[in-house]
């Protein structure tokens, strides 16, 4: 395989997905995170405290379209079918079965990467935006089946009594700075995971995927199951990241976690701060959670929709100056680049 | 169950038409740039939502304002190409979809924030009504805009058969340097290509808004799915496939409902919409002809 890992490393670096790169992974992971500690000391408002939650859950769940959609090149927009499997699954396990998140949390996870290779299996058949318009598809066919199915809720969803609140068993807490801690947790873990498969074979692998699918599988690489590989770990965090959701929220529904805009949340985060970096996720949901809370609580709290125009705008003004996000791809591994000049087309003009 | 059967034949059919006008202003772009218009429907929701307002502020005629949607959505279809599109051409597939799902959220956002959340429905139309003719209810709108997207489906046909521009939008499509290289302005091209697309949208949402109730963040959803779902059927091969597969995911979607249940009409044509992406993946994009 050595020699596989060596092409595929050629056909990564000839795509010039290997410039950059000056301060150290190493040291900026371990500073963030630690002084992130301190954000509950600093202020304990609500809405301060509710935006460091949800933007510490949205680098995990960042994180996990980054590996399917930044590395290996999947524009999914149905993420939102593994978040919310995950979250149905604690919710359903909890309240029906009275089993433990913390056991609940797993199982989610687990069924989400089930139905996540189960999608994958069917749209990796499909590429480029056909594949884009399968998994939108299975997205919105999820969230009309949800709305009607009474078992799960339909229409008003699963909500947790309040008598189980604050119990060790029910791992729902009555203070705002547990969940942040623990939100912090799945976020630290996530990057973690995702800084290892930055330099790991299948990391290399999934950025040779993207960069030429058919060179890569000239190369002896099967794009299929390592991009299998990829959507099972992406719907295994994602899953957790909607049990996690959950359990914050204390209740779930479709339209909280199905509708449309759902899907395109993990990809806002991972094309604002940057597709197939490490610090991608985390600088996307340090920007984006913030400006959200900001303009909806701004805007009157309600639903108006100036806040989507916003990041529409933003979306469009991404895609035509900086469609790689924020932050350039880091080097996948030691060597330099041969070319400076990236073309992540993946050859698709040649067909 | 089965008695309703008729019902939901005549209504797919009528429907279906309409979705294959809408399906080949989506293929006519796409096919002859290889680019996916994500924001189709909220496009059409545009038209949609000129035709309500006006209709409800100075009590014109729905139909009055056809020609007036067709200009707006041809320069918004123009425009949209020479500002925006233009710039992702050439980029990334993932700046492509990015970029046309940024206008589906500016565009679907922007309304509900001017026009409010609300459902509407027209207030009059001249047309409005409906008959039974041998125990089938037809109503009049839903005839007339089926009447109305064949006529403008033989228009677009004639546009691209026989007209000059119609021919340069096809040499284009078939090889793009062939056609720079015989004098074709390929930009000039796609621009216009992004306004007759767009403009048999304006069309299409026009004539339905006079019947189907309409809501910013439910309605445009319905039609993108149904005509990626038609184009997928048909192919981009040329207008008339999608006009074939609209009127089978009209007939699909209408059938469905009376036979299995109807709260789970959306969900037919999601998987059709699978199922011909997954078994025409290799024969969809066949560029563009008549």
């Amino acid at each position: 395989m050595s020699g596989v890992t060596q092409y595929a490393r050629s056909v990564a670096d000839r795509v010039g997905l290997t410039a950059l790169g000056s301060v150290p992974l190493r040291y900026v992971i371990p500073a963030f995170f630690l002084a992130a500690l301190s954000i509950p000391t600093l202020e304990t408002s609500y809405f301060f405290l509710n935006t460091a939650i949800y933007a510490f859950l949205f680098i995990g769940l960042g994180h996990a379209w980054n590996i399917i959609g930044g590395y290996a090149g999947q524009i999914s927009l149905g993420h939102a079918v593994m978040f919310a499997t995950g979250g149905y699954t604690t919710a359903i396990l909890f309240n029906y079965y009275g089993v433990t998140p913390y056991v609940g949390l797993f199982v989610g996870g687990l069924l989400a990467a089930g139905v996540g290779l189960a999608l994958g299996a069917v749209t990796f058949r499909l590429r480029y935006h056909y594949f884009s318009i399968a998994t939108l598809a299975a997205g919105l066919g999820m969230y009309v089946v949800f709305l009607r199915w009474d078992w799960v809720g339909g229409a008003v969803g699963l909500e947790y009594s309040l008598s189980e609140i604050g119990t060790a068993f029910s791992f729902a807490f009555r203070d705002r700075t547990m969940y942040f801690y623990v939100m912090w947790a799945f976020a630290l873990v996530t990057t973690l995971f995702v800084y290892r498969l930055h330099t790991s074979k299948l990391g290399i692998y999934l950025e040779a995927i993207n960069a030429d699918q058919e060179l890569a599988e000239n190369a002896g690489l099967s794009a299929f199951w390592y991009k299998m590989y990829a959507m099972g770990l992406s719907s295994f965090i994602a899953g957790v990241g909607g049990g996690l959701a959950t359990q914050y929220l204390l209740y779930i529904d479709p339209q909280t976690t199905l509708e449309l805009i759902q899907n395109v949340e993990f990809v806002l985060i991972a094309v604002i701060g940057g597709l197939g970096t490490v610090l991608g996720p985390i600088v996307g949901a340090l920007i984006y959670i913030p400006t959200r809370e900001y303009t909806r609580t701004l805007l009157g709290g309600t639903h108006t929709g100036l806040d989507w125009v916003v990041f529409g705008t933003v979306l469009v003004l991404l895609s035509i100056y900086k469609p790689d996000g924020l932050i350039s791809r880091r080097p996948v591994i030691g060597g330099r680049s041969n070319s400076a000049d990236p073309e992540p087309d993946g050859g698709r003009k040649d067909e | 169950m089965f008695s309703l059967l008729p019902n939901a034949i005549v209504d797919g059919l009528l429907i279906g038409l309409t979705y294959g006008l809408v399906a080949a202003g989506l293929a006519l772009i796409w096919g002859v740039m290889d680019i996916v218009n994500f924001a189709h429907g909220e496009h059409m929701l545009i038209a949609m939502y000129i035709t309500l307002l006006t209709t409800a502020e100075f009590n014109v005629d729905p139909l009055l304002l056809l020609p007036v949607n067709i200009v707006v959505m041809f320069v918004i279809g123009y425009a949209t190409y020479a500002l925006i599109i233009k710039r992702v051409m050439d980029g990334p597939i993932l700046g492509q979809v990015l970029c046309t799902f940024g206008l589906l959220l500016v565009i679907r956002y922007g309304i509900m924030y001017v026009a409010g959340p609300t459902t509407r429905t027209i207030d009059s139309f001249v047309f409005a009504g409906s008959t039974t003719i041998a125990g089938v209810s037809v109503s009049f709108p839903r005839v007339l805009t089926a009447l109305v997207s064949i006529v403008t489906v033989a228009a677009l046909y004639y546009i691209l058969e026989e007209t000059k521009v119609g021919k340069g939008i096809r040499a284009t499509a078939q090889d793009k340097q062939a056609a720079q290289v015989l004098g074709i302005e390929t930009d000039r091209i796609y621009a216009i290509a992004w306004g007759i697309g767009l403009a048999a949208a304006g069309v299409a949402g026009t004539m339905v808004a006079t019947f189907f109730p309409v809501q910013p963040e439910a309605t445009p959803v319905v039609w993108t799915i149904s005509s990626f779902a038609a184009v997928a059927l048909g192919g981009l091969g040329g207008i008339l496939g999608p006009v074939a597969g609209g009127i089978v995911i009209g007939l699909v979607e209408n059938v469905g409902s009376t036979l299995i249940d109807s709260s789970y009409r959306q969900l037919y044509v999601y998987v059709v919409l699978i199922g011909a992406l997954l078994y025409r993946r290799e024969t969809i994009l066949n560029g563009v002809s008549g």
